[in-house]
């Protein structure tokens, strides 16, 4: 078995796989992509709806427009589809599998993991009951719906207000099914409210903040659901126990970024996001081991992703050509009201254009400052009309901050209420 | 009608290693089984390990069978091609109060014939399992203790039984006895009639109802259900998986780990499992469930509660899965009898806990007991006990990996990417000699759908393979058989103007 | 409030903050309160007299790589609109090779913009 070389090796052909390795290409460097699906674009060709695009192509695009954009501008990039990558090790050799490619063994200078991420599942959440047919993720009926042609169910229950979930409670009453309802753990949308209204309300679908699935029903296939309203502490009431009948129990109850082979090269881990910690460059803690997009943590919008990737791509082009991966960093650490931040570190000397992105703990619905200081003094502020966890918000570093930084210290984001 | 020497009714463990030990002779077998894949009832849902004799009362047949079957089982498993791993198991005292529950175990197990168990303490305790509670006093240390899948065991068994010329007849089930005189001397089953001269009840939870039907009533299980989480196993190491090097990580917890168990049982364990993942559970209480418990919220509570005793550190968020098992309890002993009357029935009844250790051990006195009673025992000059094991491309070297990918590229596919299987072993296991034929009966063979994504990214794939092998629609594939569909049907626009 | 007057409370998705609107709508006079921005005045108006979507949905393609292929309106239509353009489009079946932006259906319920595809399929023999 030959090793194929390159110099940059892209794992995951999604929308930060996909600018990696166009990034990478245009600094230079001989690129190879890898992806397990046939198609590259990885999750877009199913994200039929719109919502895609407007803020790098300056419109409202489909996911499988998006997608298209990116396959052509990555069109002359050395690809291998239906490929699976089973194993990484350090230095960095890669081995995947695929009908076409068989077993491979790639050694790259420098490697993008963008592997993006997984859906919770009902195991993931423990939900009690039987085990029937009828039980799914929302991005798994997606797939079978927009991609396959398959209904999955007749009569709906949707377990979680993730984005996924209530555009496919859309998506599913305009393929003639029924969808009783979207039960969320929360008291607040997980979603964004543009799917509330466009999905939802649009089509009189019932939202039930503060409410769970308490209990599975039906020994072959799904008959129903118990629902019941959570209390503060989100424990089950059982005094509001219903049973709703239904066929089939969709989950959009979040997403786990996909790091077995960024765990398994030893990169460090933040706990929070779920992905690597990395720096102003998409960089791990590995030398040459970058990471981009969902991986790194859950985003919003695929733009941002896309975004990411790039940075990554070139990034990682720049080390397999030079093999500088820095010398010097400060940590970025989230601070009061703030849960997660990235990037978690910053080469120094820190680059003033840097763009900090965090998600706030809890919504803040009125007018509030996000900061950055240095060993106690703020170096930097952006006013925010108000923030919310489930959307991302993000500063530039700005050049006090890099100066700060400068002569010491770690970077700290906290978001305080004017 | 057609007529059998031996028919086994329940393709469990017992009734899959009843009709190995048949194949070993010239008799036609029928082995039975009312779900669309074998391993179905309490064989599926437990924790998998082959035990010491410790909770068995001497004399009974529980200690003798448990005694035997946990020293057949590793060339059983290894003929078979079954994972088994002698992990050891501790019971773990937390109190010096708990000592002498200990002290009483030990000479229990040492009365019915184990070997090498001993109390052990302190450093040497904290040096056998790191991960141990800081208020573990003291432990009883079985090194014999082992670990079996206990899915791949059954259905290893009735493959190599259908091998060796045992007929097997999924989805049927069995409604009635067919008697004459004194005799039974056949079943009825919703697929029609088949006669027999013996009939051997294998039926697990449902067992002491089978032996109603033959009139006797001397066995009333009250059937036991239990609680279980699944954790994700260690990440997979770097590199490909070469002699030598396995790429699969270290676990948490590397022995059996007890508490001091009570009157009603072994009490709620934790079990590293051959894959790699552990189990948590099981509660136990009683249930009206024979079979598919669903699972409780208050039983995984008290899971949780249990476990996290023996094991601080343990990490529920890495749960992966949940289900509950049911298993036929009530019994004082098993109830291992042939029937003088009615004539012609085997009851293989009230087989719990320690029913899989003893399962091998079970199978060939069942055997005994049909030749003593004058079944004629002519050796089948084919019979082959080895099972060879199927491909799974993950245990290959990368040489051995690359040639089979170029003979045939299905097995470069990966359809299950968690689990890392290929589409070549999903076909191989529908084709097998006992078909997997439900996305279920592809799980227990595969793990396909079993690992930390549960089947999200497989799901639509395996469908298509399963259909297009079965020569059936998408919309009649099942999860478990009967109405199980798993897709209502095309979508409006895939229907087009056939709608 | 007087004849002919109708209040309308809409969340504002002109951008993710989600400002709640009252919108009163009196014949051709709309007035819209509790907006952040110019941006969520002019949403709240369109929203409140004439509300528009972009519809997406799947058609079935014969002979392609995949059964069906994703479309869309080029540019939002009246959301009153929806349910009939998706009857029709259940109706249409493609033949494959289908081209991204190939139209499918031109200007359907008088929506004033086509349905065309949101992606290529290729063919299979």
């Amino acid at each position: 078995m030959t090793p194929i070389q390159c110099d940059v090796a892209v794992i995951g052909g999604g929308p930060a796989g996909l600018a990696a390795a166009v990034a990478a290409t245009e600094a230079g460097a001989d690129t190879l992509l890898l992806e397990r699906h046939v198609e590259l674009g990885g999750v877009l060709p199913q994200c039929i709806h719109p919502g895609f695009g407007l803020k790098l192509f300056g419109e409202e695009l489909t996911g499988p427009e998006y997608s298209q954009r990116w396959v052509s501008q990555a069109a002359g990039i050395r690809r291998l589809t239906d490929t699976m990558v089973v194993s990484v090790s350090p230095g960095f050799t890669v081995w995947a599998t695929g009908p076409a490619s068989g077993l491979l063994e790639v050694r790259s200078g420098s490697l993008v993991l963008a592997m993006g991420c997984r859906e919770r599942t009902r195991g993931a959440i423990a939900i009690a009951g039987t085990r029937p047919a009828g039980v799914m993720t929302a991005g798994t009926a997606q797939r079978l719906v927009n991609v396959h042609g398959h209904m999955p169910g007749k009569r709906f229950v949707i377990l979680g207000s993730g984005d996924i979930g209530m555009i496919m409670a859309r998506r599913l009453t305009w393929e003639g099914a029924e969808v009783v309802g979207v039960y969320e753990l929360l008291p607040h949308l997980a979603g964004l409210r543009r799917n509330y209204v466009q999905c939802l309300q649009d089509n009189d679908i019932p939202l039930h903040l503060g409410h769970t699935v308490t209990e599975i029903h039906g020994d072959r296939r799904l008959t129903g659901v118990t629902v019941c309203g959570v209390d503060q502490a989100m424990c089950p009431m059982p005094a509001t126990a219903q049973l709703v009948p239904a066929d089939t129990l969709l989950l959009s109850v979040g997403l786990i970024p996909e790091n077995e082979l960024t765990r398994a090269l030893g990169a460090e881990m933040d706990a929070v996001t779920g992905g690597p910690v990395v720096d102003d460059r998409m960089q791990t803690t590995v030398p040459g081991l970058f990471a981009a997009g969902n991986v790194v943590q859950v985003h919003d919008l695929a733009d941002d992703v896309s975004l990411a990737g790039a940075v990554a791509g070139r990034e990682a082009a720049a080390y397999a050509r030079d093999g500088t991966a820095g010398a010097a960093w400060a940590r970025v650490t989230p601070g009061s009201g703030v849960r997660s931040v990235v990037p978690q570190r910053l080469r120094l000397p820190a680059d003033p254009a840097t763009e900090i992105t965090l998600r706030v703990r809890r919504p803040v619905e009125q007018r509030c400052h996000l900061l950055l200081t240095v060993r106690g003094a703020t170096v930097a502020r952006r006013r925010l009309d108000y923030a919310r966890p489930g959307e991302m918000v993000s500063l530039s570093l700005g050049a006090q901050a890099a100066q700060a930084l400068r002569e010491g210290g770690d970077l700290a984001v906290e978001v305080v209420e004017a | 009608m057609e007529e059998y020497d031996v028919i086994i009714v329940g393709a469990g463990v017992v009734g899959a290693l009843c009709a190995r030990e048949l194949s070993r002779y010239r008799l036609r077998v029928l082995l039975v089984e009312k779900a669309a894949d074998v391993c179905s009832g309490a064989s599926k849902a437990n924790s998998g390990i082959v035990h010491a004799t410790t909770s068995p009362r001497p004399g009974s047949l529980k200690a003798r069978y448990c005694a035997q079957g946990g020293r057949l089982m590793p060339a059983v498993c290894r003929e078979l091609s079954v994972p088994f791993e002698r992990v050891g198991s501790l019971t773990v005292a937390m109190s010096h109060r708990e000592m002498r529950v200990l002290r009483g175990l030990l000479a229990r197990g040492t009365t019915n014939g184990d070997e090498g168990l001993e109390i052990v303490e302190a450093e040497r305790l904290r040096c056998l399992e790191p991960a141990l509670s800081e208020a573990a006093v003291a432990a009883l240390y079985a090194p014999n203790v082992g670990v079996v899948n206990p899915m791949l065991l059954t259905i290893a068994a009735a493959e190599n039984a259908v091998m060796n010329g045992v007929t097997l007849a999924l989805n049927t089930e069995v409604t009635g006895l067919l008697v004459e005189g004194e005799r039974i001397v056949g079943v009825a089953t919703g697929c029609g009639e088949y006669r027999c001269r013996y009939l051997v009840n294998a039926t697990g939870a449902h067992s002491d109802e089978v032996m109603r039907w033959a009139g006797l009533d001397d066995l009333r299980l009250r059937p036991r259900r239990g609680d279980y989480f699944v954790l994700d196993r260690p990440d997979r190491r770097p590199g490909p998986s070469e002699p030598g090097h396995s790429r699969e990580g270290d676990p948490l917890v590397r022995h059996v780990i007890f508490p001091i168990p009570t009157p009603a049982s072994k009490g709620i364990l934790i079990t590293p499992t051959t894959e790699g993942n552990l189990l948590l559970g099981p509660t136990s209480t009683v249930s009206h469930w024979r079979e598919h418990p669903p699972v409780d919220g208050d039983g995984l509570a008290t899971v949780e509660e249990q476990v996290k005793r023996l094991v601080h550190s343990l990490d529920l968020r890495r749960c992966i899965a949940v289900f509950a098992g049911s298993r036929p309890s009530g019994a004082r002993d098993f109830l291992v009898r042939l029937e003088q009357r009615p004539a012609g029935l085997l009851n293989l009844a009230g087989i719990e806990s320690p029913g899989l250790t003893a399962a091998p051990a079970i199978a060939k006195e069942a055997v005994r007991l049909l030749a003593e009673d004058g079944l004629n025992l002519s050796p089948n000059e084919e019979f082959d006990p080895v099972r060879p094991a199927p491909v799974r491309v993950t245990e290959l070297s990368p040489e051995e990996r690359a040639g089979l990918v170029a003979e045939d590229p299905a097995y470069g596919r990966i359809i299950c990417r968690c689990e890392e299987v290929s589409e070549g072993e999903i076909v191989d296991a529908i084709h097998s000699s006992v078909p997997a034929t439900t996305l279920d009966a592809l799980k227990k063979r595969l793990r396909v759908g079993a690992g930390r994504c549960q089947g999200g990214f497989d799901l639509p794939l395996v469908v298509e393979i399963l259909a297009r092998e079965l020569g059936v629609s998408p919309y009649e594939v099942t999860k478990s058989g009967s109405t199980s569909v798993v897709l209502a049907g095309p979508t409006p626009a895939a229907a087009g103007s056939e709608e | 409030m007087s004849a002919g007057e109708e209040t309308k409370e809409i969340i504002c998705t002109a951008c993710p903050r989600g400002c709640p609107l009252q919108v009163r709508v009196l014949r051709e006079a709309v007035q819209v309160e509790g907006a952040s921005c110019r941006r969520g005045v002019a949403f709240g108006r369109t929203e409140a007299l004439d509300p528009r979507r972009v519809l997406t949905t799947t058609v079935r393609v014969r002979g392609g790589a995949v059964p069906v292929v994703p479309v869309r309106t080029r540019s939002p239509i009246s959301r009153g609109l929806v349910p009939g353009v998706l009857a029709e489009l259940r109706r249409v079946e493609l033949l494959a090779p289908v081209s991204l932006h190939q139209i499918v259906l031109a200007d359907p319920a008088d929506a004033g913009t086509d349905v065309v595809t949101a992606a290529s399929v290729e063919e299979v023999s």
